[in-house]
């Protein structure tokens, strides 16, 4: 239409006219500004659907919101409470976090923590700063279960236990973690769990297992040149060392003198010690002989070398202050291997011990100058033979989660069987091969001895053995006017075992030990001498004499009901009845005919019924 | 970096650029993160939508219940949709299509007309322009800005505008040439050409 006009007016005019004709379909300010209203309603509503709230019931509800208020810097949104004070819903929100809390009402299955002895659901919030905000819960009063700390997954958290029973995990997000990272990270996390249990206390996943002639000689090279421990050493009945341990530098060495099956074999370590010129030194000055002086290496070591009387060579190391760091793996006692052909022996590992290529130096020709290969926590060294460094194939003692099928990769990956893996008597299931370069790999997987469960001390009591006489625990002793009869009186009630008695050349009983559960009472009899050289004393009394007692014994037995009836069939008195007390017995008190007063109890938990 | 519905309604009334904001993205993001977020879209791109609404029904109620069921529908569905690099426009432009057609189906349906969907093809950009124009309408001083809006989009005749804003009629005739010429001016210099 617009168009058709066109010719009759200027061209400025017929660009307002169309600017006008557009503008016919201008929108109405109020109505963008009320479908915006409209809309954000709804926004509350999508908001409603998509958010699960945390409902909390609490006993005294209106404490808890002055407690968030102060604690957790919450703003109160609405409170609903009745004529009583008894809150039925209640609104806070902490950052933009709506929380739901209400007082509990038993009568309709809303419980709090209080009543239900504790909470199973936590209550994860995200704030903008997890430090200030604990900083200010323990302030006001929360309990701190985990200080704040930065998780693995991305999040700064913190862990809070309120006044109510409820525990809260607060946390600020710091960066995102990719989901599949989280994954691989939590399955290297229980891999190394594994790897760590499978090995002893102390050890890494390789140790150089070095066997000489005269490892008594060896040990004390090892103390003199590098300042050693002994930690532990086996001798044959001849003598001969059947296995030693060795630390250096926090690395274990394990040796033992080379016999028929154990052949003497040469190995190379690299040694990484504080002062290497001083170490170096001293290995001279212990009987080794130099083999390069202390240097600085290009690639940022300051190294020397030595070969030991024995033959094995130490390649003594300290990285220079400007190196960039070695890896974690390299431990201070680092194998270091010459082979023919490395590049194959790396693929053996990699095929055998699900090795890791951590570094690899080559020449134009491919020949591996230098190597690192990481099997589990550690890390061996390589380097192509050459002169003057020819093969000197060690043994290595190699920790790993599982013997029997690591020992199937090493043979499918070319190893020979020395032996099939067999449980030892030092706890270890062990086995042991020889690869194709003459390596001899002692495959092993530590056997956790098994901590039993610390047992209920009640319960023990009940289970033990009878105790010795020279039981540890404290025993009283108890004064009656004649020991025999208490001892059999105890006997039937208490199922006691005597373990002792004394009698005087006139056939007198002075002393019976008895046992009850594992615990020992004497039971002394008032010999005449006795009573006067005590009554002189002042502090040998029977009850009955004393007219009370004030040392009350309690005793755990198997069945308290059997035994109380026996007990009051014995002739004592019942002091209280048989009741299951809150601390977790069935428990009575009974006087016995002696005037002695034993609390008689059971665990609920054992209660035949 | 953080964006308040006051940041983006200033940012969104003087833009120059006719194309979807650059951090887009980010702004759909925080939308499916957290729905209050969704006001920022809408102040982006209500103009947009109620245009191309316009454009294809030419009836101001109709246009403005099927903006609203635009928006709702956005609103619920933030959440499923997937950042392909194609503006979220496009995504709003083919709910009001939908709208579009199902309220055409409802009347085919009472008055047996052949679907009229088919005879409407989307014109992106006559449909940014009329948008940018609608936004630019915000950019005018004060008293031109109210005539423009009194005139166009509260369809009022000269004379009512004049008796409500106390102005004589030949004053409301000035302020709406010079508001129709500056918008020209707007549109011509964001253009980069001179539409004679």
């Amino acid at each position: 239409m617009a168009q058709a006009r066109l010719p009759r007016v200027n061209s400025a005019v017929a660009a307002l006219l169309r600017i006008a004709g557009d503008l016919r379909g201008l929108p109405r300010p109020s109505f963008k500004a009320r479908l915006a209203a409209d809309l954000s309603k709804n926004v509350a509503a999508v908001r409603r659907r998509t958010v699960a709230t945390p409902y909390l019931m609490i006993r005294d509800a209106a404490r808890a919101i002055n407690f968030y208020k102060e604690a957790f810097g919450a703003e109160e949104l609405m409170r609903m409470a009745d004529s009583s004070g008894h809150i039925a819903h209640a609104e806070i929100k902490i950052g933009s976090a709506p929380i739901m809390i209400a007082d509990e009402d038993p009568g309709n299955f809303n419980l709090s923590p209080d009543s239900l002895g504790g909470s199973s659901a936590f209550i994860h919030l995200y704030v903008d700063n997890i430090d200030a905000f604990a900083e200010r819960a323990e302030r006001g009063g929360a309990k701190i279960l985990e200080p704040p700390s930065d998780r693995p997954y991305g999040d700064r958290g913190a862990k809070f236990a309120d006044p109510f029973g409820h525990v809260w995990m607060v946390a600020t997000h710091m960066y995102d973690v990719a989901p599949q990272q989280l994954k691989a990270d939590w399955d290297r996390a229980v891999k190394a769990e594994l790897a760590a249990a499978a090995k002893p206390e102390g050890y890494y996943s390789i140790t150089p297992y070095l066997q000489v002639n005269g490892a008594a000689r060896f040990i004390d090279f090892l103390k003199a040149a590098f300042g050693a421990d002994e930690v532990m050493r086996v001798n044959d009945r001849d003598g001969s060392i059947l296995h030693a341990q060795m630390k250096i530098e926090g690395s274990a060495v394990e040796l033992a003198d080379a016999n028929e099956q154990f052949k003497p074999n040469l190995t190379a370590i690299w040694l990484f010690v504080g002062d290497v010129d001083g170490v170096y030194e001293r290995a001279l000055k212990a009987g080794a002989t130099p083999i390069h002086p202390p240097m600085d290496q290009d690639y940022g070591n300051r190294e020397g070398s030595v070969r030991d009387p024995f033959g094995n060579h130490w390649y003594i190391a300290t990285p220079l202050p400007s190196a960039a760091p070695w890896p974690r793996e390299l431990r201070s006692v680092t194998p270091y291997l010459h082979p023919k052909g490395a590049s194959k022996l790396i693929d053996f590992l990699k095929e055998a011990f699900d090795a890791e290529e951590v570094a690899r130096h080559a020449d134009e020709r491919g020949a591996v100058l230098h190597a690192q290969i990481r099997i589990g926590d550690s890390i061996i060294a390589m380097g192509e033979a050459h002169v003057p460094y020819q093969p000197m194939p060690p043994a290595l003692h190699l920790y790993v989660p599982d013997v029997d099928s690591t020992y199937r990769s090493a043979l499918r990956a070319g190893a020979k069987s020395m032996y099939a893996p067999r449980d030892e008597s030092y706890g270890d299931r062990s086995s042991g091969v020889t690869d194709p370069f003459g390596n001899v790999w002692y495959i092993a997987t530590h056997k956790r001895v098994e901590i039993p469960r610390m047992p209920n001390q009640r319960q023990s009591a009940l289970e033990s053995e009878p105790a010795t006489e020279a039981s540890a625990a404290i025993m009283p002793f108890m004064y009656f006017e004649s020991a025999e009869t208490a001892a059999d009186f105890y006997k039937k009630v208490f199922r006691a075992r005597e373990l002792h008695r004394e009698v005087e050349a006139d056939g007198h009983v002075s002393h019976v030990q008895i046992a009850i559960g594992n615990t020992n009472v004497m039971l002394c009899g008032a010999t005449a001498a006795h009573f006067e050289e005590g009554v002189a004393k002042g502090h040998v009394r029977t009850p009955h004499q004393l007219g009370g007692t004030p040392l009350h014994l309690y005793v755990h037995v198997p069945d308290v009901d059997d035994a109380f009836q026996r007990a009051i069939d014995g002739g004592s008195r019942m002091v209280n009845p048989i009741k299951d007390e809150d601390w977790g017995d069935r428990c009575c008190g009974v006087q016995d005919p002696f005037g002695h007063i034993w609390y008689i109890a059971t665990p609920l938990g054992q209660v035949r019924r | 970096m953080v964006y308040t519905i006051g940041t983006m309604a200033r940012r969104a009334s003087a833009s120059t650029a006719p194309d979807r904001e650059p951090d887009e993205h980010r702004l759909i993001e925080a939308a499916q993160r957290d729905t209050r977020h969704f006001a920022n879209l809408y102040e982006n791109n209500f103009e947009r939508v109620y245009a191309f609404v316009f454009r294809r029904v030419g009836d101001r109620h109709e246009a403005e219940d099927l903006t609203a069921d635009v928006f709702h529908q956005a609103l619920r569905n933030i959440g499923r949709f997937e950042w392909r690099g194609v503006p979220f426009a496009a995504w709003l432009y083919k709910i009001a299509a939908n709208e579009i057609a199902d309220r055409a189906n409802r009347v085919v349906r009472q008055s047996a007309v052949s679907d009229p969907a088919d005879s409407y093809e989307p014109c992106p950009d006559a449909v940014e322009n009329r948008a940018r124009l609608y936004r630019m309408v915000d950019t005018l001083p004060p008293d031109q800005r109210r005539v423009i809006v009194m005139r166009f989009a509260e369809e009022k005749s000269i004379r009512e505008i004049a008796a409500q804003i106390g102005r004589t009629e030949g004053a409301v005739k000035q302020l709406q040439f010079r508001g129709l010429q500056n918008l020209r001016l707007r549109m011509g210099e964001n253009d980069g050409e001179a539409k004679a």
